[in-house]
């Protein structure tokens, strides 16, 4: 969060994979868009996105990766503001708001150390949540009475599309995209828990098929099931319909050295159903594709992996979404 | 012979203690910022309270690179009290104390380049904070103190911008990093909403005031008469990400059922035109429930100039008073604020305005008064007409019982002599007028039947009237009568003594509150036989207080 260096491969990922469908959707919706999310206190990505954007919800932790606290400087979060005011002084952005500290804690807590209360007046159509501790690796604070509550980056993504389900919008579809950033480490002991409790077929087969991998190509996996698994379930409950693009993975720097990263694309439509959002993705489909990669200043899809055996997805991210059911059934039309 | 001075007979610590003693409220910074932007004529405000800073940016005629330089005079201004609200030349520095830096971008209509001007307010105060503690240990004389002009030329910087560093044509005021002391109170969006509503020109509420473009018109048009103006402008509050349009705190549900259309009055005097007057009258003799809204505001070109309750006093019935919302909006070019904003600068002018706004205060009185008589007439004629039909359905029940039938003579009785009073009194609307005489001939009517009845009784020596029922004969005057909501005119009849003083707004302290209810259950309750009985008694109760306070 905000402690990744921007290495040539986030700016690859950040231009080539995320701006074009940034774009592409910008074009559909015909209006900018509004970005809930952590840009870091040089906001790379916004830079990038800008002409897309409208309006930015930000969050940025002062001394990552402590628990937030007055006592610390508030430097990084000064020098993203900075940025944010620049932005709108110069007409690049309408608004925007800042909240001091990790995503998560402002969001379960709902509000900022600094006591600002976080509301959402309006439907957002970027989230870039860029976790660089690990998507379970819970945040601990202290509450007003002193206790330690934890705070799991999966809740703040619940309650953030609990929030965006909740947004009154008589006008406009909720249509959005989610980028989620997370890394494979913090993961053993997650993984043996999800392994024994999934229950779907598709996960199970899978399972037994990357059961013969080692080390990070079979961590990787199984985290990439996790996460479809677990956020795909937000999505419906929440009567979002996703469609999960393909998976890039690439290697982190400075904390992330040597740690591979996985970017989640997950494009989400309101979707009213008697039980929540239907999904028409294929789960099988989406878990034998192969990564997508950085490589030679390109996304390009990443080497067969020895042992098992996966198939090509779209190495464009609009192709890959304008190729699926969920656009057909949910976006083609307006 | 004058005194010569020179630039170091003005210490730098004169702009802390002007701005310490100025503006006591941090809120009074974004007054200020806003008052600049009215001044430059801007239509759209945008106040933006989020994180560390605060942004007041407006599509003004911005300022040019001499307005710039100017603009950080200290006392001196070249804004034209007639037409402007800032004249004083210090609203610039009311963050002085709120924030490190003050940025201002300006980008003027007439040479389309943006400029910035900076003030270094950390800085500023550091070097003050030092000299203090420096004084305080005896390391510094008077003669080594900063002067002002010193301090002001290092710590403010004037730069001119590139184009696109500041596209926007108007003026942008950014106050960045804010002393965390006032996040709490500036972060607060319904605080901060209700501080604007009441210190901004703002337009009302066009969908939720029913007078909305009445008002504005009329106020346009009084003062077009006399060649004045009043500013209104759009003000858009953002605090983190809840955003919303302000509008005057006045709506259709400030008051109990909908306004009265609004009276406008003139505030002058011989030969001066101080400004107009507005007043919504509560349609019920209630007070408006909101107490902040309660009275008259002062304005002085849209701002606030002290407290609603400052100019009750020249109301003298303060329960009128209360029943009204309404402002006083100055326009005269003389009558200026005192820097706190609490009244005008003392002067002649002053006594004149406060004479002729008692003048106003006794029509609205008048108006209040006539009205609450009209009001109470309609109410006591409908509770008399569903009275008098309620004795002519029930009267066949009494027939044996000529002690109940010479209570219910009374009850007619008090009828009759009230509305002949009202109509004796020309105190009831004049299309009531009918409907009263009808009462009070019927109740007339009804008492002589009544009255001959008992007689009969009487003359009978209380036997029975074996197998007859007594014939009214008023009874198809009665039934003639119009039907009328009756009780639903009297909305919460008090259902003991406390609620008496809870619907008349009257507060009382716990210990107060225990001694009604011990006479409440002592005294008042002691009166009644039954429950009926003992609202009635509360009712009047009720209206005999109100009648107390409305004469105060």
């Amino acid at each position: 969060m905000g402690e990744f260096k921007n290495t040539i491969q986030k700016e690859i990922i950040r231009t080539q994979w995320c701006k074009s469908l940034i774009k592409f959707v910008h074009e559909k919706l015909r209006y900018k868009l509004i970005y809930l999310g952590l840009p870091g206190p040089q906001a790379l990505d916004l830079l990038e996105w800008i002409d897309y954007i409208d309006q930015v919800i930000a969050f940025q932790c002062r001394d990552y990766p402590k628990p937030s606290s007055i006592s610390q400087s508030r430097n990084k979060v000064l020098e993203l503001e900075n940025k944010l005011r620049d932005f709108e002084r110069q007409g690049k952005l309408t608004t925007f708001s800042l909240y001091d500290g990790y995503i998560e804690e402002v969001a379960l807590r709902g509000r900022d150390i600094n006591g600002n209360h976080l509301s959402q007046n309006n439907v957002v159509t970027i989230y870039n949540l860029d976790f660089c501790n690990g998507i379970t690796f819970p945040l601990e604070v202290k509450d007003d009475k002193g206790n330690i509550q934890k705070y799991y980056k999966f809740d703040a993504i619940r309650r953030l599309l609990e929030i965006q389900r909740d947004i009154s919008s008589q006008t406009i579809c909720k249509k959005f995209i989610m980028f989620l950033t997370v890394h494979s480490s913090f993961w053993e002991e997650e993984a043996e828990h999800f392994i024994s409790q999934a229950e779907s077929e598709p996960l199970k087969e899978y399972f037994l098929k990357i059961n013969s991998l080692h080390g990070a190509s079979k961590r990787i996996r199984l985290l990439k099931a996790y996460i479809f698994d677990t956020v795909k379930k937000y999505f419906c409950n929440y009567d979002f319909t996703p469609e999960f693009l393909p998976v890039i993975n690439y290697e982190g720097a400075g904390l992330n050295r040597r740690n591979w990263l996985l970017l989640f694309t997950i494009v989400g439509a309101e979707n009213k159903g008697i039980s929540g959002a239907p999904c028409f993705q294929n789960s099988g489909a989406f878990l034998n594709q192969k990564f997508l990669t950085v490589c030679n200043r390109t996304i390009t899809i990443s080497l067969d992996q020895v042992g098992i055996t996966e198939v090509n997805g779209f190495q464009n991210s609009v192709e890959a979404f304008k190729n699926s059911e969920c656009y057909k059934q949910l976006w083609a039309e307006g | 012979m004058g005194i010569k001075m020179t630039k170091y007979d003005i210490g730098a610590e004169i702009i802390s203690i002007l701005t310490k003693g100025m503006y006591f409220d941090p809120r009074d910074a974004l007054r200020e910022y806003v008052q600049n932007a009215i001044d430059a004529n801007a239509q759209n405000i945008e106040i933006k309270i989020r994180g560390n800073s605060i942004v007041v940016e407006d599509d003004g005629c911005g300022m040019d690179e001499e307005t710039m330089r100017k603009a950080v005079r200290i006392g001196i201004s070249d804004k034209n009290p007639n037409v402007d609200v800032g004249f004083r030349g210090i609203g610039i520095y009311s963050s002085f104390h709120l924030c490190d830096n003050l940025c201002i971008y300006s980008r003027p209509k007439t040479d389309n380049t943006p400029y910035l001007l900076s003030f270094d307010f950390k800085k500023m105060r550091e070097i003050l904070h030092q000299q203090q503690i420096a004084r305080l240990k005896g390391d510094l004389t008077g003669d080594q103190l900063i002067d002002l002009q010193s301090l002001i030329e290092k710590h403010i910087e004037f730069k001119i911008l590139d184009t696109n560093k500041f596209p926007k044509i108007g003026t942008r005021v950014e106050m960045i990093n804010l002393d965390p002391s006032f996040f709490k109170s500036l972060t607060k969006f319904d605080e901060v909403a209700e501080y604007l509503r009441q210190v901004v020109p703002l337009h009302f509420h066009p969908e939720k005031f029913k007078w909305s473009k009445k008002i504005e018109n009329k106020i346009s048009e009084i003062c077009r008469e006399y060649k004045a103006e009043v500013k209104l402008v759009n003000l858009t509050l953002q605090v983190n990400t809840q955003i919303e349009k302000l509008y005057r705190p006045y709506t259709d549900e400030c008051f109990i059922g909908e306004p009265i259309e609004p009276h406008f009055e003139e505030v002058k005097t011989d030969g001066y035109f101080f400004g107009v007057a507005w007043g919504c009258l509560n349609p019920v003799r209630k007070k408006i429930s909101d107490r902040e809204l309660r009275g008259f505001l002062i304005k002085k070109q849209g701002f606030a100039i002290g407290k609603r309750i400052n100019i009750a006093k020249y109301f003298r019935r303060t329960t009128y008073f209360d029943r009204y919302i309404g402002e006083i909006m100055v326009v005269h070019h003389e009558l200026l604020p005192n820097a706190a904003r609490t009244n005008f600068e003392i002067s002649s002018l002053r006594v004149l305005f406060y004479e002729s706004l008692s003048g106003i205060a006794t029509k609205y009185n008048d108006i209040a008064d006539k009205y609450q008589e009209y009001t109470k007439g309609d109410e006591q004629l409908d509770e008399s007409i569903n009275k008098l039909k309620e004795i002519e359905a029930n009267i066949s029940f009494y027939a044996e019982n000529t002690e109940q039938l010479v209570n219910i003579i009374m009850d007619v009785r008090k009828i009759h002599d009230l509305i002949k009073g009202r109509l004796g009194r020309k105190v009831l609307r004049k299309e009531r007028t009918v409907e009263a005489r009808d009462v009070v001939n019927s109740a007339r009517a009804l008492e002589r039947e009544i009255q001959r009845f008992i007689n009969q009784a009487r003359e009978h020596g209380k036997v029975k009237r074996k197998g007859k029922t007594p014939e009214v004969k008023s009874i198809e005057r009665i039934k003639k009568l119009p039907e009328v909501k009756g009780k639903e005119l009297f909305e919460n009849p008090p259902e003991n003594l406390v609620e008496i003083f809870d619907i008349l707004d009257i507060s009382v302290s716990k210990q107060v509150k225990a001694i009604l209810e011990l006479i409440d259950e002592k005294f008042i309750q002691a009166l009644a036989n039954n429950k009926a009985e003992y609202l009635s008694i509360l009712k009047n109760l009720k209206d005999e207080i109100e009648d107390v306070l409305t004469e105060e």
